[in-house]
């Protein structure tokens, strides 16, 4: 069983939520992060837009993912590039979806930097949840994961749930 | 928030657009510790300055700054002059901000520490709120002094 409740959840590391996701929503969640780091229409480079989606449970038993349609472009890093992860490439592939597994998003790899004088600023997107992700928290496992730092936060509605999971130990076995 | 937007001690003649202003809070980690604020904080544009009082860890960002271009802000905290320049209007809509200062490495967020960066002199801003997401990190060098070194 992959949905929990969230007092459950509570009580769960980071460790036990990852066994609880199959190889092939890892590998779904693997490829987000590639294509976050690739351009699309309108991130030229790639690294400024968010990737993400749900996977979910069929009527018949299977655990399948369910990519959503890239986030916004946002190069210039004004404001955010917050993706809609139920908004699915494929809406089709919820027709039979008896139960959410869970939701995860990549936050991006790109970085800005700028000289003025000797003064660098480097500016980069934040790699843990934020407090619209956590606002946001839905039911089933929510993961964001941070595609320049390399790691796999698990987060609900509270808050981050322990620490964040090196990205090689959670796709680890697969 | 009545409290704070009576409290504005404002220094310029910039012009001041009816706009509802945006209350941040922060938060100083200094060597992974969280220190006291300052009791104000500067805002400064080629145009305005604004000196802010820090009431309760939290600060209102007057609505003329809102729209000022070539921002900075600068603030004194454990001896140490802060001075973040080109900082942009969009920025200011996040309304959660962690500061990091750090004597020889950054605890958390060291995956945001170019490399080669003199930690010393450098600062790292966080920028959170539930409007935006992901939140914005930024890294400046040479945005910290002593004190007593500038008077």
């Amino acid at each position: 069983m992959i949905h929990e409740p969230q007092g459950k959840q509570n009580q769960q590391t980071p460790q036990d939520l990852a066994a609880q996701i199959p190889c092939n929503i890892k590998a779904a969640i693997a490829a987000s992060i590639k294509a976050s780091h690739s351009p699309t229409a309108d991130d030229k480079k790639g690294g400024f837009h968010e990737e993400g989606g749900q996977w979910i449970i069929t009527a018949d038993g299977k655990i399948i993912s369910v990519p959503a349609k890239p986030g916004p472009a946002n190069p210039e890093m004004k404001g955010g590039v917050h993706i809609q992860p139920s908004d699915a490439v494929n809406p089709g592939l919820k027709d039979n979806m008896t139960e959410l597994g869970g939701t995860w998003h990549v936050h991006p790899s790109g970085e800005i930097t700028q000289e003025k004088g000797n003064v660098r600023t480097t500016r980069s997107f934040d790699q843990p949840p934020s407090e619209k992700d956590i606002k946001e928290a839905g039911s089933g496992i929510n993961i964001v994961v941070a595609a320049r730092e390399k790691k796999v936060y698990f987060y609900n509605g509270s808050g981050m749930l322990g620490e964040p999971m090196k990205l090689k130990d959670f796709l680890k076995g697969c | 928030m009545l409290g704070l937007l009576g409290a504005y001690l404002f220094l310029s003649t910039c012009s001041a657009p009816q706009e509802k202003p945006t209350e941040i809070k922060l938060t100083i980690k200094y060597n992974d510790r969280t220190v006291p604020n300052p009791d104000h904080i500067t805002f400064g544009s080629r145009d305005c300055a604004a000196r802010v009082p820090l009431v309760n860890g939290k600060f209102t960002v007057p609505a003329e700054i809102l729209h000022a271009r070539n921002l900075q802000f600068s603030l004194d905290i454990v001896g140490n002059r802060i001075q973040m320049i080109d900082f942009s209007q969009n920025e200011l809509e996040f309304d959660r901000w962690t500061l990091y200062l750090a004597d020889h490495h950054y605890k958390e967020h060291a995956y945001d520490v170019p490399k080669g960066a003199k930690i010393r002199s450098s600062c790292m801003l966080v920028l959170d709120s539930d409007r935006f997401d992901p939140g914005v990190v930024l890294f400046q060098t040479h945005c910290r002094s002593k004190v007593g070194a500038l008077q």
